[in-house]
């Protein structure tokens, strides 16, 4: 009994000692900041063209969203590690909650208080999990710090922002847009063809190498006139492929050398950096063809919406012999692209003199304006 | 008796005070060293094992006293740290890496006295059996390589016809490799001023495959990852170590990433297994019926091996097969879902033995909205669900295999007209392929009756016919096996011909 008793002194002496030992080794670790009750004001913008601005409190994250913890390890540019353990909430579980899916989006920004700004590409949002941390190591964040920290973990520190008080939803970094636009048909009549054995029968084909395509932008976007579309290295492309132009599924982008699955049937066109090679015959299946004055054919209009052609004021016309046209911006709706009987790609303009028809169109270019 | 107890109760008071001052004195150790915790350099304990290992405390494992130069000291036996990240393989070298590039290998199998301490000189390696050069100070990463590390560790570059090279994670330690800046991102600050911009980039640690290989004639390589990502590049690349397992990227298209590359094929067939969907999907819209015989476990290298030594006397009328490049990983699932979806198994979904759901449509969907009729005959079990549900075969006449089952469901289907695609899978060469070897006498043995069963169904059918295997066979020590990154697992046999009897 006295035993027990001696043991028990010695516990609560020793618990008072702990405490007090316990209070003094806070002091220099302490984070400056108590004060929960300000949570209430702290709040993060979610901001974009679509979705407007939303506002977001601390409070709300910690009420709404299941809070994850993980133990995170952040590598600067010199290479340096550091590891922490963090709790928050997650980004895409708040963006779900706004109708909108973080593997979906083109890029965010991440904007602090002072200004600094990162951006975060398509795939770091695909790959990575972001942590809207609240607290670090147990402790609510330092005032620098507050009211969010993003920890992005498997990236580098620099997309760590602290003292984060905005995440922008940025556009898709859209495609360049199309500055010259050529007509397939006539862009082959040119070409050398060779044979191309394809199933049963021997056609024509054409060597994507020799497609008059810049050398900018090391990929090409294919689209096919089923709606499907992709992007094929530029490398592959031009070293490997083939356009084959007669027969079953042309035109279609082919190659010998590469599996089937990489080939692309009943091609609309081509893009590449500011050039696009548009097939009419293929246009005709996936344009809704229109009828103006004698000719039914694909609106200009709708091209120029597909291929996403540069604005401009004026846009010049010009057939594979030389002949060229003229035409401003508000006479657009008024031209069709045909296939005549002949075979040329033809382009006329309804309203306007006949002179502006162009027979054997090649290209459309945008003016500088 | 009461002064007795006084005493005792003094005692007790100065034994509480000197205790709570020890421990006050630990805590504030503790604190202290808490705060400081971002100073202490990370030591990286990485390469061929499953948990790769970021050290930033000593208290993280148990230390012991050691005694060095006549001086105590007090560290980690390396053998605890070790064995926490489950090295890969039991027989294992251990590379030390000092921040200032000098490095120190080590044999894994012994490592008494091998100690590793936070010191004044950062951490430390003090290795007391081993050669005094072993002890490397600010260490900055240790490294174990596993130089017999099973092939799906690492990453394997091989040719249609050869298994090249073999690298792990760790092993790539020992190559040179190149530090390349690599574009991380821009970030941008505004000040009163204005906006000012500044590019990120860090330095990356690149092994260039050209450097890893010579393959100066090649002009095309695909790369395929974990996942079954397949990229055909004719730009060879970099390989990149990231702790346990390693990436592939090409510096100018730094969207061209595989996480966890599996290998890297110089010069591979044009033809892939995938093209199966392709071309039958080509037949049936011109009206075509086609047969499928799906011939498991059939490498490219066993069709040429038995049509020299006449096992396969009928396959040999047919016209010489081509050869066809498999998925990763090569097993049954993924071989098989990418044949019918005509997609890779990153985009199917099916990348190893352990998915059945399609994420894309398969041949026979297509089929159906083309009005055709379709069936699936298989053994007994359902290996992927697809849109037809298949017809099994279990072991009806008691002989030990359902093979023939098989093959008599397939000759009553292939002799009823309303089938427009039928595809039969035949599972016994695989069998045999792993219970016995690739090139086994047995196995040989069984690809002959399948040859007979082939015979006889080419024979009866009236349209087109492909034959092709999902993924083949290597040998192993005591018989074979499949799903590794090796030309023997992956390329395989693909034959396309005309149905019926030949005159
Ligand atoms: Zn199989
Ligand atoms: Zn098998």
């Amino acid at each position: 009994m006295k035993k027990m008793r001696n043991v028990f002194i010695l516990l609560s002496l020793v618990l008072l000692l702990l405490f007090s030992a316990a209070c003094g080794s806070k002091e220099p670790a302490a984070n400056g900041d108590n004060n929960s009750g300000g949570e209430e004001e702290e709040a993060i913008v979610i901001a974009g063209a679509e979705l407007g601005e939303h506002k977001i409190t601390v409070a709300k994250l910690k009420e709404k969203y299941n809070p994850v913890e993980e133990d995170v390890v952040s590598v600067n540019s010199s290479g340096n590690e550091n590891e922490y353990s963090v709790k928050g909430a997650l980004f895409s579980e708040v963006l779900e909650n706004l109708g909108i899916n973080q593997k979906d989006l083109p890029a965010i920004r991440f904007v602090a208080g002072d200004g600094y700004m990162m951006e975060v590409p398509k795939e770091v949002l695909e790959a990575r999990d972001i942590i809207l941390a609240y607290e670090i190591n147990g402790e609510p964040l330092h005032e620098k710090t507050k009211p969010i920290r993003a920890i992005v973990p498997g990236e580098r520190s620099m997309y760590w922002v602290r003292n984060l008080v905005k995440i922008e939803i940025l556009e898709a970094a859209t495609a360049e847009a199309v500055s010259k636009l050529m007509f397939l048909e006539s862009v082959v009549s040119s070409m050398e063809e060779h044979d191309y054995t394809y199933y049963e029968s021997i056609d024509k084909a054409v060597l994507c190498k020799k497609l008059p395509l810049p050398e900018e932008d090391d990929t090409v976007y294919l689209k096919s006139s089923d709606g499907l579309d992709k992007n094929e290295k530029a490398e592959v492309f031009l070293n490997e492929g083939y356009i084959k132009i007669t027969g079953e599924a042309s035109p279609a982008y082919l190659s010998p050398n590469l599996p089937k699955g990489m080939h692309v049937k009943e091609l609309l066109w081509v893009g590449k950096a500011d050039v696009g090679i548009l097939s009419v015959e293929q246009g005709l299946k996936y344009f809704t063809p229109v009828q103006k004055g004698e000719a039914e054919g694909i609106l200009i209009t709708d091209i120029f919406q597909e291929v996403d052609m540069a604005d401009s004021e004026k846009y010049l016309f010009t057939a594979v012999d030389g002949y060229e046209v003229e035409i401003s911006k508000d006479d657009l709706a008024k031209g069709v692209v045909f296939i005549k009987d002949s075979g040329e790609v033809t382009v006329m303009f309804d309203g306007l003199p006949k002179n502006t028809t162009v027979k054997g169109l090649v290209t459309i270019t945008a003016l500088e304006n | 008796m009461p002064k007795n107890s006084t005493i005792k109760i003094a005692l007790l008071l100065l034994g509480a005070i000197i205790l709570g001052a020890l421990l006050r004195e630990a805590m504030f150790k503790v604190a202290a060293k808490k705060t400081t915790t971002s100073y202490v350099p990370a030591l990286q304990i990485n390469g061929d094992i499953k948990n790769p290992l970021t050290l930033l405390d000593e208290a993280e494992f148990d230390s012991v006293d050691f005694e060095y130069k006549g001086e105590r000291k007090r560290g980690i036996p390396l053998a605890s740290i070790i064995q926490s990240t489950e090295p890969i393989t039991e027989k294992h070298e251990i590379l030390f890496i000092g921040e200032d590039g000098l490095s120190a290998l080590i044999d894994g199998s012994n490592l008494d006295g091998c100690h590793i301490l936070l010191s004044e000189n950062g951490w430390e390696a003090i290795n007391l059996l081993h050669p005094v050069s072993s002890n490397v100070k600010r260490l900055k990463e240790i490294i174990i390589i596993a130089p017999d590390a099973p092939l799906n560790f690492g990453v394997n570059i091989i040719s249609q016809t050869e298994n090249l090279a073999y690298f792990t994670p760790g092993q790539l330690y020992k190559e040179t490799g190149v530090q390349m800046p690599y574009f991380e991102g821009t970030s941008t600050v505004t000040n009163d001023g204005g906006q000012n911009s500044v590019s990120i980039f860090t330095r990356r640690q690149l092994y260039p495959l050209r450097d890893l290989v010579d393959f100066s004639e090649a002009e095309q390589f695909v790369v395929m990852g974990a996942k079954g990502e397949t990229l055909y590049t004719s730009d060879p690349g970099f390989l990149q170590v990231n702790k346990n397992f390693l990436n592939y990227f090409s510096l100018d298209r730094e969207n061209e990433i595989i996480e966890n590359v599996k290998g890297f094929m110089i010069a591979p067939p044009s033809r892939s297994i995938t093209d199966l969907y392709h071309d039958t999907l080509h037949y049936l819209q011109r009206d075509e019926k086609v047969l499928l015989l799906f011939l498991d476990g059939f490498g490219y290298h066993q069709y040429e091996y038995a049509k020299e030594n006449g096992y396969i006397p009928f396959l040999s009328t047919l016209p010489q097969a081509e050869k066809a490049l498999s998925v990763y990983q090569p097993v049954t699932n993924a071989g098989f879902a990418a044949m019918i979806t005509g997609k890779t198994p990153d985009e199917n979904g099916v990348y190893s033995r352990d998915q059945m759901d399609l994420k894309t449509p398969s041949i026979f969907a297509m089929a159906k909205q083309l009005g055709k009729e379709s069936a699936l005959i298989e053994g007994h079990i359902k290996i992927l669900n697809t849109e037809i549900e298949p017809v099994l075969n279990i072991d009806l006449n008691g002989d030990g295999k359902n093979e023939d089952e098989i093959y008599s469901t397939a000759l009553e289907y292939v002799k009823d007209a309303n089938y427009d695609l039928i595809m039969v899978h035949f599972h016994s060469i695989d069998d045999a392929g792993h219970s016995y070897g690739d090139l086994h006498e047995n196995t040989m043995e069984q690809l002959k009756v399948v040859d007979g069963y082939v015979r006889d169904l080419v024979e009866a059918w009236k349209g087109k016919v492909i034959i092709l295997a999902d993924h083949g066979m290597h040998s192993t020590e005591d018989a074979g096996n499949h799903g590794e990154f090796r030309y023997e697992d992956l390329i395989v046999p693909y034959i396309i011909a005309e149905g019926g009897r030949i005159e």
